[in-house]
This record gives structure tokens, sequence and C-alpha cells, in this order.
């Protein structure tokens, strides 16, 4: 229960507390919870399924409340947990950190997001998928960018919307499952039809949240307004919900319907990996390449996690991690770029590695990380996933690999365009601690999945054995 | 019955006391009366028993809790509309009686037996308030929302009684459960059943507001004071969809080919008639009208069979209460908050930042519009999700349009909460400063909202 | 030591020297941040030579599993064999002496401990590169060598005229290896799909006990691995980076553009010859890659006017002649060859350092001329370097070059006569390069000549050490003419997979006599042709604006990055904006917008219903009544 308590006593806390001290409620809590998933860590034996919270009873509707993690969900908790305290490190020297509504929001939402996580029921996980929307949406409305309202109507519209469909598929099943237990609706064996349809409810609510090309026009824009925070809670751990789900829930409750859903998603995923990176290439909206570039790499994810083997899994999760640090490291970047510049425009940046070169190092390594270069997490990740996808029909395995290309084309225009050249201003200042702290901090991770990646495939394969298993053994009951 | 009994006296009291031009103890009254009322039923929950007995009116099990739902929000409308009530001290009394009285009509209406006593409780409940959306004597707006809810309710009064008159043609009888024998073995069939039934069904739907009988409800709600159309939107649609669905499942259950597919069709209408009118709207109460035609729709989803057994009914009944309380609680969330503000034209625009203004507010606001929009936790989803899940066995369809329905319906519901949170402060707008009272209500019904679906499920 | 503690700290020093450098770098004296570089490097290379003094067999050095899912394990794991201990002692042994260069010729630089990181991260990704038992951790390597080569050729980023430019061309060099970069992945891929390993052992001792897949696949998975060669070492199509390249500070063009990053593509062939031997039509590719690359770099070169750049295409062409090689199965005369070439292109490289610290950074050869008086020791080592590509007898260049022409007389005389085309160029362009820069008067500008000087010790030195290896280096595999063994091929033979089951063409003595008579005439030759052009006749190169035909064509680099400009940037950058504008703004942005406002609009019609008028109402109300009879009448 700790896992859920802390965030959202320290976000009761946040909203109270006096002015001057909030931003380091915030940070402590964030701080509070990594402990907490730290000692769920150290306890957790691989392959266990821990049962956080069962009362037992079923409502007349079938909602059972349960929840629990097994591997795979402790590692996202522990994702979220870190990725929080980053994302309220990396603040905490600007204006935003000291608004109590902010800190307040961002806890909010670390607490729905580890519901998320953890849900072991279906109306749960429907419940705090829908609950982290309203943080979010605040922490963006409130703290954007001026001309930021249109495109967060949209972005919540659409969400929403997504979440319906999903809302649906979930009454469908609960049409033929005991109740929305996990392991009810796991056990569920459906048509192939029922199976497409309930299928494809889950889809689109998770290729709207991913965003998977042609669902993500509302990606761009509310990336690039929202406040760097709400990018990067966007980026880092908003879309990661929706790739678990596609772990945990979409496949495993209507496997029947693989067959036909596989190959369009994976081609989803690789028309959308080339086409946002073939975007990104020419945007001048620093912001928005990142944007363009995030909808490339998790194209990638999204196709890799459909061939659902234990390879590609594990591989997903790694870049799902990386994913999400990078994705930190990039707009903490960006943020600060359109912070002490006062632009987002590339073309009018440059230079600014010889005034800031702590930053120019660090923006650097995060670069780097964010084309996979060896000895970094992404470099495990995409390596796997190409490979399987390499497996699955060689054209797109290649079409796939174009994104080492391009990622380094965009990247490093983006880097060149605002680091490189003469400094056309006076002076620009380098980095804060915090700053410094959130950059290495990430760098040390990714540089640590990156070398010993098998530290996390050890974690979660078990798990992730029972998960494959169980989609297997549903498959071969119904002909 | 008890109940009934102590709530009509209290309205007695009230309206005496008020003689003594003291506000605070008509209030005072009031609220230890309805208190009572609700304990009194709460006790009777699982050993229901009549003081009094009478026929025409029965409590048991889910009458009883839909009496107690019904009170507790007539006591949330009374203590947060204390601050318009008690403004002309001389006729707080009268209408504090008067929303007494009409709780007196809406408990007939749940625990009715007799098309005799539901008529009854039609009556008593829906003329107070057409007094009561009157009640704003210097804005027109406010007569005229009462004559036209005058106007259009007497005809759907006739209808209704005209229905009545063909049932009783074909069943011989106005009692509940000799209808329901007659129809179920066949006694009574033919037009004069049918064309009854149907008048009857217009006539609800007048009454919970649906398309096309659902025209007066924009012009009402939006004229009437704010806390009448937070009693409007939260008792009488209560007590109506209650009765609704009590004489269509129950006694018409039997003879639903007659009137399934005209209400599937209506249901539909209805949801997109509310939700599509409410997108343009720029006045707030408008939008809840709007609003409140789109939750009628959805609330019919649970009023069309799912299955011929009894359970099903029940569990029916069970589910649209946890509707109501999910809406009920939030329209008089946002009800009570929009009298803290002050802004008479109830333009949208008026509210801008509001809640940015008082964090408070806009934290009780937040719960209030999202279960409104059936956003989780809160109890408005819930109760949203159990209509659909429900109504999902026999029409999946009707629930695919529903669920595209509350698609179009955040639209309109986000742009109120938009205005509403916006943090460019507008200079026009004045910080809400609710009283104790309001307070309180507020905040028993974001307990409820939060709390509500997790503890009572 | 062990052979394994000796190979650990090997790979440690360098990540030690970078990392010290890295964090505190910026606080100490540069001769410290200099000296801490270079004493790695030379305590590595002597490392190195103990290695090579005690290891006779392949050694195997586990470090730890990266990934191991079920079927897929990824090991971590060193090997060290012949090959590998042949690069490590030119990669450390080079490697140091570059370093010591450097810590002369960067003085002046403020990223000066910046630099020494780079440089030691380099060695480190380049040693993982050529010790690694597996081709994962060769992509490890091969990665990361392709990221310190970004961060040197952009090393000057923030220099007011040619940062950006810096910059572009590193970014270049980045993409276009990440081309091969990809070829090689997918050859990883099918690699494992077939052999479900990627330990150099195991794929190689599967393929020579004769387990063969498909002919396909085996073309497949090698000519992906030469893909992944052409990016790294620069051979059509990739080749266009590795000038450009030339933008990094002179020591990086020697190090990492010349004597050893861009040999990795030839070491992955070799190190995959079993692959390769039963692919001919990837030889057959490799071939006239290799030829086509050699010859044109060889023109290319012909009237380049910078100095470095001559050197670059020198580059390119001399690799080209070395996959010429490995395409007819002669891989240790390719390593011979990268060897000598290790030796005499970064003394050239260091030279042309040296003669660029002289004059202040000018890199035109035609403001230079004349300098022999004023550099002699850089002179004189420039000259050896020189010789030695010439191929003037007896130097290295001329030893190993010549195994090369055996093996391509041996298959082809065709093959043969361009390859001596090629070479004959190459002694053309390199004497005009020679005669140019230092014979003849100086035609720079008086404040440069005033402040000409030899460079200090610490870039010197290299520049002799380099010279005596270009001189004698050619003794490593000695043809039996001259009473050598060919000791090259046996130590390689030895300890390598597959070297030693591979036939090495070796020529009878009259052959060899012949084909080195032939080969002395033409470098003889090319001598005496530049030596009348360009010191009797003492013409000076024109400026481009004159060239006509050929010379012009050459100049121009053949347009080769005109027509990628124009076949691939440009396209890709249109449809790049295309898609944002088209397929992005324009319809799926409008897509979602019709949805809304279809809503929108229904919502006004809508609307319209709602009058305010109560008879209206009424109306309706009746309508609905009527409605409802008429459904009643209608059904029942």
């Amino acid at each position: 229960m700790d896992l859920y308590l802390i965030p959202l006593a320290f976000s009761l806390l946040a909203a109270l507390a006096p002015a001057n001290l909030v931003r380091y409620v915030g940070l402590t809590g964030a701080l509070a919870s990594l402990v907490s998933v730290g000692v769920h860590g150290a306890y957790y034996m691989s392959g266990w399924s821990v049962v956080l919270f069962e009362p037992g009873q079923v409502t007349t509707f079938g909602l059972t409340f349960k929840m629990g993690y097994d591997g795979i969900s402790l590692l996202m908790v522990a994702l979220v947990n870190v990725v929080t305290t980053l994302i309220l490190l990396s603040n905490l020297n600007r204006e935003t950190a000291s608004l109590k509504g902010f800190n307040a929001l961002v806890m909010l939402m670390q607490f729905g997001l580890i519901g998320v996580f953890t849900a072991m029921d279906g109306i749960m996980f429907y419940v705090f998928w829908e609950l982290t929307l309203i943080p979010i949406f605040l922490i963006a409305y409130w703290y954007g960018a001026p001309e930021r309202k249109p495109a967060l109507l949209k972005f919540f519209i659409y969400t929403f919307v997504g979440s319906l469909a999903m809302l649906l598929s979930l009454i469908a099943l609960g049409n033929y499952a005991d109740n929305y237990s996990y392991e009810s609706l796991v056990t569920v064996e459906l048509s192939a039809k029922s199976a497409f349809w309930i299928m494809a409810g889950f889809f689109l609510a998770f290729a709207i949240k991913i965003p998977l090309v042609p669902f993500h026009t509302w990606q761009p824009d509310t990336y690039t307004l929202s406040p760097m925070a709400g990018t990067m809670l966007l980026s880092a751990l908003m879309l990661k919900m929706a790739l678990y789900g596609m772990i945990r829930w979409m496949v495993p409750l209507a496997p029947e319907a693989m067959q036909d859903f596989t190959p369009i998603i994976v081609i989803l995923g690789i028309i959308g990996v080339v086409y946002a990176a073939l975007i990104a290439i020419k945007q001048s909206d620093i912001k928005r390449l990142f944007a363009f570039a995030s909808i490339s790499h998790v194209g990638l994810i999204a196709a890799g996690i459909m061939l659902f083997d234990k390879e590609v899994l594990g591989a997903s999760l790694i870049q799902i991690i990386n994913h999400s640090l990078v994705a930190v490291g990039l707009f903490l970047a960006a943020g600060i770029l359109e912070d002490r510049l006062a632009t987002r425009e590339l073309n009018q940046m440059g230079g600014v590695a010889k005034l800031a070169p702590r930053f120019g190092f660090w923006f650097a390594v995060i670069g780097f990380a964010s084309v996979s270069v060896p000895f970094s997490s992404g470099f495990i990740g995409e390596f796997l996933l190409l490979k399987g996808l390499y497996g699955y029909c060689w054209i797109i395995g290649l079409i796939a690999g174009t994104t080492l290309v391009f990622g380094a084309v965009y990247t490093f225009r983006a880097y060149q365009l605002s680091m490189f050249g003469a400094p056309s201003l006076e002076s620009f200042k380098d980095l804060q601690w915090n700053e410094v702290l959130s950059f290495l901090i990430i760098s040390v991770l990714i540089v640590l999945i990156g070398v010993y990646p098998q530290a996390i495939l050890d974690f979660v394969g078990p798990s992730l054995d029972k998960l494959i298993q169980s989609t297997q053994a549903d498959i071969t009951i119904l002909p | 019955m008890d109940a009934l009994i102590v709530v009509f006296a209290t309205g007695l009291i009230s309206m005496f006391i008020a003689l003594a031009k003291k506000p605070a103890l008509v209030l005072g009254t009031a609220v230890v009366g309805l208190l009572a009322a609700i304990t009194l039923l709460a006790l009777q929950v699982n050993h229901p028993y009549n003081l009094v007995k009478y026929d025409g009116l029965e409590f048991d099990g889910v009458s009883i809790y839909y009496s107690i739902m019904s009170l507790v929000f007539g006591l949330l409308i009374i203590l947060g509309g204390y601050s318009y009530f008690s403004r002309e001290s001389e006729h707080t009394g009268e209408y504090i009686s008067l929303i007494l009285f009409s709780l007196v009509g809406s408990m007939c209406m749940i625990g009715f037996t007799d098309l005799f006593m539901f008529f009854l409780g039609l009556e008593i409940l829906s003329i107070p308030v057409y007094v009561l959306a009157g009640s704003n004597k210097k804005d027109l707006l406010s007569t005229e929302a009462s004559v036209k809810y005058f106007f259009t309710g007497s005809f759907a009064t006739g209808i209704l009684l005209f229905g009545v008159a063909w049932l009783y043609g074909a069943t011989g009888s106005f009692a509940i459960t000799d209808i329901a024998n007659a129809i179920g073995e066949g006694r009574a069939s033919g037009s004069m059943l049918g064309v009854g039934i149907l008048m009857i069904m217009a006539s609800f739907l007048f009454k919970v507001g649906g398309a096309p009988f659902h025209f007066w409800s924009p012009d009402v709600y939006g004229g009437s004071p704010n806390i009448v159309t937070g009693y409007m939107a939260a008792v009488v649609k209560l007590s109506g969809l209650f009765a609704f669905m009590k004489l269509f499942t129950f006694v018409f259950g039997e003879a639903s080919q007659i009137w399934v597919s005209a209400l599937y069709v209506l249901a539909i209408v209805t949801m997109f008639v509310g939700n599509l009118s409410a997108i343009r709207q720029v006045k707030f109460k408008r939008i809840l009208a709007y609003s409140s035609v789109a939750n009628a729709g959805y609330a019919l989803l649970v009023i069309l069979p799912s299955s011929k057994d009894l359970f099903s009914h029940l569990k029916a009944l069970e589910f649209l209460w946890f509707y109501m309380l999910g809406y009920g609680l939030s329209i008089i969330t946002l009800i009570v908050i929009s009298m803290t503000v002050k802004n008479e034209s109830d333009d949208l625009e008026g509210f801008r930042g509001a809640g940015r203004k008082n964090p408070w507010i806009g934290f009780f606001f937040t719960l209030g519009l999202l279960s409104i929009a059936g956003i989780p936790p809160l109890a408005g989803f819930f109760g949203k999700y159990m209509v659909f899940s429900h109504a999902y066995k026999m029409y999946p369809e009707l629930v695919i349009i529903a669920v595209i329905n509350s698609g179009i319906g955040i639209y309109y519901y986000l742009k109120i909460f938009m205005t509403f949170m916006a943090s460019d402060h507008s200079e026009e707008t004045e910080k809400p400063s609710p009283n104790f009272l309001q307070y309180l209500v507020l905040a028993i019904c974001a307990i409820g909202l939060i709390a509500g679906p997790f503890v009572l499920m | 030591m062990a052979i394994d503690k000796l190979i650990l700290t090997i790979l440690a020093l360098p990540l030690i020297g970078a990392l010290i450098n890295g964090t505190m770098g910026k606080s100490l004296p540069k001769i410290v941040v200099g000296s801490i570089a270079t004493g790695v490097m030379f305590v590595a290379f002597a490392l190195a030579v103990l290695v090579f003094n005690s290891n006779h067999e392949a050694t195997f050095i586990h470090l730890f599993k990266v990934i191991h899912l079920d079927d897929l394990e990824l090991n971590a794991r060193l090997q060290v064999d012949g090959l590998s201990t042949l690069m490590l002692l030119i990669v450390t042994g080079v490697g140091s002496l570059i370093h010591l260069f450097s810590m002369g010729y960067m003085k002046e630089d403020e990223g000066y401990y910046k630099f020494f990181t780079y440089l030691n991260l380099f060695i480190f990704a380049m040693l993982i590169l050529i010790l690694g038992s597996n081709y994962f951790m060769l992509f490890f390597g091969w990665e990361g060598v392709g990221i310190c080569s970004y961060l040197l050729i952009g090393f000057h980023y923030s220099d007011k005229e040619k940062g950006m430019l810096n910059g572009i061309a590193a970014r270049k060099a980045f993409i276009m290896n990440r081309i091969g970069d990809l070829g090689l992945l997918i050859a990883l891929f099918l690699m494992l799909m077939q052999f479900g390993t990627l330990e150099y052992n195991e794929v190689g001792n599967a393929i020579l006990a004769g387990d063969l897949p498909s002919g396909w696949m085996l073309f497949g998975i090698t000519l992906c691995l030469f893909i992944g060669a052409t990016g790294k070492s620069a051979q059509i199509p990739l080749f266009t980076w590795l000038p450009d390249a030339m933008a990094g500070p002179t020591p990086v063009s020697a190090l990492i553009h010349a004597a050893t990053m861009v040999t990795a593509g030839i070491f992955l062939v070799v190190r995959s010859n079993f692959l390769f031997e039963h692919a001919p039509q990837t030889q057959e590719i490799i071939l006239y890659i290799g030829l086509a690359t050699s010859l044109m770099a060889a023109f290319m070169a012909m009237r380049q006017n910078d100095i470095k750049k001559v050197l670059a295409y020198s580059t390119v062409s001399q690799l080209g002649f070395i996959f010429v090689s490995l395409g007819m199965g002669g891989y240790v005369a390719a390593m011979f060859h990268v060897t000598t070439h290790a030796f005499f292109k970064a003394l050239l490289f260091l030279g042309s350092g040296s003669v660029i610290h002289a004059m202040h950074h000018e890199q035109d050869i035609r403001k230079m001329g004349g300098l022999k008086k004023y550099i002699p020791i850089t002179h004189i080592t420039f000259l050896i370097g020189t010789c030695a590509i010439a191929g003037l007898p007896f130097l290295s260049g001329f030893f190993s070059k010549d195994e090369i022409l055996a093996h391509a007389l041996h298959h082809n005389v065709v093959i043969y006569v361009i390859m001596a085309i090629s070479a004959l160029l190459t002694a053309i362009y390199m004497f005009r390069l020679y005669f140019v820069v230092f014979q003849g008067e100086f035609r720079g500008d008086d404040h440069t000549k005033h402040h000409l000087h030899e460079s200090p010790l610490n870039m010197t030195l290299p520049l002799i050490i380099l010279a005596v290896l270009s001189l004698i280096g050619g003794l490593l595999n000695v043809p039996s003419l001259f009473g050598g063994n060919h000791w090259l091929t046996h130590y390689l033979g030895h300890s390598t997979l597959g070297l030693n089951k591979v036939a090495e063409v070796h020529l009878g003595d009259s052959q060899t006599m012949m084909l080195m008579g032939v080969a002395s005439v033409l470098a003889l030759g090319a001598l005496f042709f530049a030596f009348v052009k360009f010191v009797k006749n003492n013409s000076v190169p024109e400026s481009d604006e004159q060239l006509t035909g050929w010379a012009k064509l050459s100049a121009n680099k053949l347009y080769i990055d005109e027509l990628y400009n124009a076949l691939f940037v440009k396209p890709i950058e249109w449809i790049s904006a295309a898609l944002h504008r088209f397929v992005e703004m324009l319809f799926l942005n409008r897509l979602i917008d019709g949805f809304t406002m279809v809503i929108d609009l229904s919502g006004q019609l809508v609307r319209k219903w709602q009058t305010g008028i109560v008879s209206s109402y009424l109306f309706w109300m009746v309508t609905g009544i009527v409605g409802l009879m008429v459904y009643y009448i209608v059904k029942f």
C-alpha cells in the first residue's frame, strides 16, 4: 500500500505546504516513493506475483479492486518513481517547481501511474488510466505556452475518445467473464470475431496514447506547447502506460486476435518509425523535432511488442526504460534552451556549447543515447527489437532499421544547430547543480543498462514467461 | 411511510416558523426534520415496516434507498441554497417548505403502488417546482421559466392522465400489481393498452427531459434560480426516472414489445440532441440543461429491459441508483459552486479562472465536472459504467452510440472545465466565496463522489 | 602477467586515461593531461608487446553475459590471436606515437583535455572492436569508434568560420557510417538466424566443418558484412565522408582516418574470411568495388590542393587497393598492407600536420613551396613516407603492394594492369604533393614565412620513428626471393581461424622479380614525371577556375558529392517537407478537424430546434405523441 499512499500523501502535503517549502515537498515525496519501490524490489523474487490489495469482495457488476504486481509491473513502477524524481529534480530551479499545484499534480500523476502499472482488475486499470489524464492536462494547461489551448483541447478529447474505445472493449469482455479481475479476464475464451473487436478497442486507446501514426496528430502540438515537466511526463511516462497496456492487457486478453492484428500494428509501427523520422528531419522547432522523434522511437517498440516473444518483450521493456530516460534528458535540454534563449527555433540558436560547455557535454551524451550508440541502453533495446522484426519479415526489419540512420540525422541536426557554430549571444547560463545531477543520473542509468541489460532481463524473465504462456495456452484452446 | 409524514410535518412547521422571520430557525427545522426522516428510512432498510398502512404507498428495500437519496439531495439543496432562500427573510420559510413538500411528492412517486398515488406524487412534486422556478421575482427569465414550465408541464400531465385512463380501460385497475397481472396473463392487450403505455411514456419522457419532449428544460433550467435548477436536475429527475423504471420494467415489462423499440429510438435521439445542442452553448446552466437531457438519454439505457428475470430488473434499479447518485452529487456540486460566483448573466466566460482564484472551489469543481463527464475514479463514472455494461448484454449497438455520445459530451464539459480553471486571471471574475453551509455541501458531495462508489458498491 | 590480465589492463588503460582527463582534465595543467593520455598509451603498447611475445595460441577471456535469453546468448568476451594481436600492436603503437605528436600539435587548443579524452576513448573503442571474440562486441566497438570519430571531426565546432562546416562534416561521417552499420547489423541478424551465435569461433568452426548454409544466405551475410565495411573503410558508395573528415585536427586524421579506424572494415573481412571464402559472388563484388574505389580515388587525388585532402583520397585509394586483395582471397597480403599503410600514412598525415603547424594552419599547397629549408626533419620524414607509399623499391610499401599485385597477376591480368595504373597514379600525385610543398620557392606571405619553424621534439620524434618503420616495415613479410620466410603469413595463419586454411599466393622467384621490376619502373617513372613537371618546370597547380576537362573533373571529385546531394539528400529533405505539409498538416490534421467540424455543425443544426417559443415546444410534443401513435399503428 505504501506504493500508493506515499505519492497520494505527498500530493496532499504539497497542496497544503507553505510556498517556500513546496518544491522540496514534491522532491521528498518522489524520493520517498523511490525508497519504497526500492524496498519492494529488494524483497521481490523473480517470478513472483505479489498481491497488494484484494478486498475479496466482488461488486454487483464484477469489480474486484484487485491490485498487485509481478516483475514487469514492478519494473514499470520503479521507472515511474525514478522518472518522477528526475522530473522534479530537473525542474527544481524553475518557477513551476515553487507552485503548490504543480507539485501536487505531479505526485497525483505518479499515484495514477503506479495504479495503472499495478492494476490487476480491468476496471481499476481503466480508472487509473483515466486518472492520469487529469493531472497532466492541468499541468499542461496551467503552466504551458500561451498558445496551448486548442492543442490541449484536442489532446484531451482525442485521448479520451480513445479511452472510451477501451471502455467498450472492457464492457464487452466483462460480458464473458465472471468478474473483472485479471485472472478471469485472461481466461476468457473468445471467438475470433469478438476477440478482434475487443483488441481493436484496446488498440485504439493505446495507439492514440502512444501515439502511433496516424493517430498521432495531437502529439506534436501538445508536446511542444506543454511546459517542460508536462512534456517529460507525457513522453517519459504517459505513453509508457499504453505500451505496458499492450503487453499486459491488449494481447493477453484477446490473443485470439493476434494473428489478425500483428501485421496491422507492426506495419503501422514501422510506418510511424519512418514517417515521423522523415518529418523530424526538417522540423525547426526543437521540441517539435523531439516530439516527432519520440513517435518514431515508440513506433518501433509497439511493432516489437506485437511479436510477443520473450526476446522482443524483454527488448521492449529495456527500450521503454531507455526511451523514458532519454526523453527526460532531451526535453530537459530543449527546455533549458527554450528557457534561456526564449525561443524554440533551431535557426535562432547556435554556439551554445562554447558558452555553456557543461550543457554542451551533457546534451551530447543524451543525444548519443538517443541515437542508440553502444554502451547505451537504447543500443541493446534497438538491437533486439530490430532483430525480432527482422526475423518476422526481413523487409520490415530493413525499413525499421533506417531509424538508425534517420535518428542520427535529426538528432545531430538539432544538436549541431543549437550547440555548434560561433556563439550569437553574449552569455548563456550553464547548467545548475540539479540539472547536472539529473543528466548524470540519466546517463549512469543508461550506461548501466546498456552494458549489463541482463539484470533487467533476469528481473522480468519469469514474469514474461508466464505472460507468454498464458497467451499461448489461450490460443491453443480455441481452434 | 412515517418518514413521509415527518417530511410533510417538517414542511408545515417550517412554514409556521417562518412567521418569526428567522431564516436560521427555518433552516434548522428543515434540517432536523430531514435528518430525522433519513434516519427513519435508514433504520428500515433491512427491516421494512409500516407504521401507518396505506395501500397506495409501500416503501420496501429499493424504494427506501431511492427515498434516502432523494431526501439527501433535498437536504443538500436546502443547505446549499440557503444563501439564496434567506435573501428575503419573509419568504425563506415558503421556499424551504415548498422544497419539503416537493420532497413529499418525490417520495410518493418513489413508493407508489397505484397509479392514483403516482399521479398525486407527480403533482405534489411538480407544483412547488413551478413556483420555485419563478421565485426570482426581479428576473424576467425566472418568471418566464416558471410559466413555460407550467404550460408544458400541464400539457404533459394531461397526456399522463389520458394514458392512465386508457390503461384503466385496458386493465380495469389503478393498482400496479393488478395491472401487471392483467398484462402478464394476457387479459389486457390491444390498442387500449398500447396507447395507454405510449402516452404514459411520453409524459415520463417530458419529466426526465427526453427528446422530443425536452424543449422546456433549457429554458427552464436556464431561467430558474440556480438552486432550483439543481433541485430539478437532481431530485425531480431522480424521482421521474425511478418511477419510469418501476412502471415500465415491473408493470409494463410483459408488454415490452409495445414500447421497447420506441424508447430505443428516442434514447438515441435524446442522447444526440442533448450532446450536440450543448456544444455551442455559452451559458452555464443551459449547458447543464442539455447535459441533463443527454444524461437522461444514458439513463434510459437501463430502463430498456435487458432480460425478463426479476433479478436483472433489481440489478438495473441498483445501477440506476448509482447512476443518479453520481449525477445528482455532481450537479449539486456544480450548481452550488455556480452560486458562489457572482455572475448574473450566467455566461460561461463570467466563470473564467474562478477555480484558480479559490483553489478549494477549483478542487470541488473539478470533482463535480469530471464526475458528470464520466471520468474515473468518481461516482459519475461508475454509474455510467454500470448502466452501460448492463445495457451491453442486450443492446451493444446502443452502448456504442452512448459511448460515442460520451465522447462528444467531453467537448463541452472540457470547455467549461478549461474556462473555469483557466490560469489567465480575468479581472472581472470575483473570487468565489462560499459560505460555511456551501462548503459543507461541497465537502459532502466531494466525499460522496470520491468514496461513494468504493464504500457503497 | 597472465595473458588475460595483460589484455584487461590494456583495455582498461585508455579508459582510465579518458576518465581522468574527462573528469578532472579541465583543472589539470596541459602537460599533465597530455602525459596521462600518452602515458597510458605507451604502457598499453608495452603490454601489447608482451602479449605479442607470450601468445602463440588463440586465447579467450570471458567477461560477462550481456544478454542471455533462452537461446540467445551474447557475451562480452575477448579473443586474442594472431590477427587481433597484430591489430593491437598497430593500434597501440601508432596510437601512442600520434598521442605524443598531439601533445605538441594541440598545445594552443583550449579543448586540450577534451581532445585527449576523446583520443583515449577512441582507442578504447577500437580495442573492443579488435579484441572482441564475436560480432556483437565488434559492433560495440564499431559504433564506438564512430562516435569518437564524430566527436573528433567536429572538434572545432565553435570556430567562427568553419564551426558549422566541421559539424556538418562530422555528421556526414557519422550518418554514412550508420548506413554501413545498418548493413552490418543485418548481417548480424542473419548470422544469428543461421548459426544461433555470433562468436567468430563457433561460426567459423561450423563453416570449416562443412556445415554450410545455403548459397543465398552466405551471399546475404557476406554482402551485408561488406556493406558495413564500405561504410567504415570508405569504399564506393560510402566513401565521401572520409575526405570531409579532414575537418578534424590532423592527428585525428592520422589516427582514425588513416591508420586505425578505417581499417576496421578490412579487419572485419579478414576476421570473417571463412565466410567470404564460400561466397565467391561477394568476393567478386569486393574485388570490383575495391578496384573502382582505388582508381577513382587516385584520380581524384591528382588535382587536390589541400594537403590533407590529397592524403585523404590517397587513403581511400589505398583502402580500395586492400579490398581488391581481400576480394581475391589475399587476406594476409591485405593485413600486410594495412600494417605498412598504417606506418607511412600516419607518417604522412603527421608530417602534413607538422607542415600545417609550421604554416599557421594554412593547408593549401599552392601557398607552400620550398619548405625543405625551414623544416628539415619534417621534410626528410615526409619524403620517406612519400617514397614508401609510391612503392619505391625496398621500402615498406613496395613489399606490401607487391604482394597484392602478385595476387592480382595470379588472378587476372586485366586487374593487375588496372591496379598498376592505380599504383602509378598514386606515385604521381604523392610526388606532386611532395614537390609542390617542399621544393621550389616559398609562395606564402611574408608573415607566415617569417614564422616558419620546425616542430618541437615531441612532434618530430614520432615522425622519425614512423619514418624508420616505413623504411623497414616491409621486413615483416619478406618474400623468399630476398631470403625472407613470409613471417607474417605464418604468424597470422598460426592462430587465426580460417587464415591457415586459405591458400596464400606466392609466386615463384622469377615472377616476383618481374613484378618488382615493373613496380619499380612505374614508381621511378612517376618520380621522374613529377620532378620534371613540378621542379624543372616549376609549375604550380592552377586555381580551380582555370581547370578544364579531366583535371576539372578530378578537382571536383567527379561531382560525386553533388550527385549524392541530388539523389539522396535533396529528395529526402523534399519528402520530409512534403510529408509535413501535405500528409501531416493538410490530410491527417484536417481529417481530425473534419470530425470535430461535422459534430460542431450538427450541433449548430440541432440548436436551431430550440426556438424558445412555448407553442413550438407544444407542437413538438404533440408531434412526438402523434409519432408514437403512428409507430403503434404501423407496428401493431
